[in-house]
């Protein structure tokens, strides 16, 4: 599928059509599990790599996902709940990588990805030397923001500003109310408003992106 | 009509994550009040240029996740359930002629094993034998052998001679 069919099918396909194909995918559809995939893997790669900042195990885990639904798909009551239910997969397969990766770590197999700074990030998009130390730069703003947040807050501000969830989307993804929710969203943001290098440092990337376009 | 003081940071955060469910008066003031309005916005855009920034982190050629293909050889699985004596037959077959070769090799080697140690057996006793063609009975042994066969040597003759392997005769304290 090329991304304009891609494109297309994601505009045809947007709501109340994704509970259709959940249907006709748990009755073992192949092609309505395949516009399934194809519709939501660029969010569950987007998640998976912010979690993990490496291309190679999001691309493993991203399939390792998908499989999980198709096996799974079946066992889901309500279709209209299938993007809170395929998050909650993708969120458990994420932390399982980071338990194993821990696992690892600690007799010394592996080094541990959680708590990768910005070096061993791989770069993809801008390989020039400014934009690798502006990245570098952002993910140390990052990591030192998540680093003040509980997990829950960390997850549910990445969820609400990363992967683009409403607050119930949340509250099913992560089994809480949506008073919950609020309440470590609330706190999140707090901590993201009083981080004012973080704050100034997009400011000043985003008014440079402003001066080259114009 | 009573006149309400601008949100507080606390507010401007919350009106940030749901203006809904704000109260009424505050939802109001705020949809008046340009300065509080500014606060808040200013927030949201700090918000929408953090997601901004690291969604433009997330590489684009990506590997995209496939579903595996489905299974081939079903029906193969379908004849093994139809003719379940016939797979077992086949089953046994193959079983045999794998097994043949290794019982005939174990066969084999068993009596190899024997062999090589009844050689090795009798290799020991024709040594023994070939050592005693080599060195004669001692000559105390010669001489007792057959009467008259040659004079018997009177020094080894005598008890506790060089040669003789008889015992010498104990002496007692009494006869000395």
């Amino acid at each position: 599928m090329n991304l304009t069919e891609e494109l297309e099918l994601k505009v045809s396909l947007r709501d109340g059509h994704i509970s259709a194909l959940v249907e006709k995918a748990r009755g073992g559809d192949r092609d309505a599990f395949e516009k399934l995939i194809a519709l939501h893997q660029d969010e569950i790669f987007r998640l998976v790599f912010f979690r993990t900042r490496s291309k190679i195990d999001s691309e493993d885990l991203t399939q390792d996902i998908f499989l999980s639904v198709f096996k799974y798909l079946p066992q889901l009551k309500d279709s209209d709940r299938f993007r809170p239910w395929l998050y909650r997969i993708a969120l458990n397969r994420v932390h399982d990588f980071h338990r194993k990766n821990k696992f690892l770590a600690y007799f010394g197999f592996t080094e541990s990805r959680e708590d990768a700074d910005a070096a061993d990030i791989e770069p993809h998009r801008n390989p020039g030397a400014l934009d690798t130390v502006i990245r570098k730069e952002f993910w140390s703003h990052v990591k030192r923001l998540t680093e003040r947040f509980s997990r829950m807050e960390k997850e549910v501000f990445l969820l609400r500003f990363i992967d683009d969830l409403n607050l119930r989307e949340i509250a099913l993804t992560l089994h809480r109310s949506e008073s919950a929710i609020k309440t470590h969203l609330y706190r999140a943001i707090r901590k993201f408003k009083e981080d004012t290098t973080l704050s100034e440092f997009l400011q000043g990337e985003w008014q440079g992106e402003k001066d080259k376009t114009s | 009509m009573k006149k309400i003081r601008h949100l507080d940071d606390n507010q401007i955060v919350e009106a940030a994550i749901d203006e809904i469910g704000l109260d009424g008066l505050l939802r109001r003031h705020l949809s008046e009040c340009t300065a509080c309005r500014a606060q808040k916005e200013e927030l949201q855009a700090g918000l929408a240029r953090f997601a901004e920034f690291s969604r433009g982190e997330i590489p684009l050629d990506f590997r995209k996740p496939k579903l595996a293909a489905e299974k081939s050889g079903g029906g193969m699985v379908n004849v093994w359930r139809i003719h379940p004596v016939l797979s077992l037959c086949a089953a046994l077959s193959v079983l045999v002629l794998f097994l043949t070769p290794i019982v005939i090799n174990r066969d084999k080697i068993f009596t190899k094993r024997v062999v090589y140690r009844e050689m090795l057996q009798d290799e020991k006793f024709m040594a023994e034998v070939r050592n005693l063609e080599d060195d004669p009975l001692p000559g105390f042994y010669v001489d007792i052998s057959g009467p008259g066969s040659h004079k018997p040597n009177v020094e080894s003759a005598k008890p506790g001679a060089k040669n003789d392997v008889r015992p010498a005769p104990k002496v007692g304290l009494r006869n000395a």
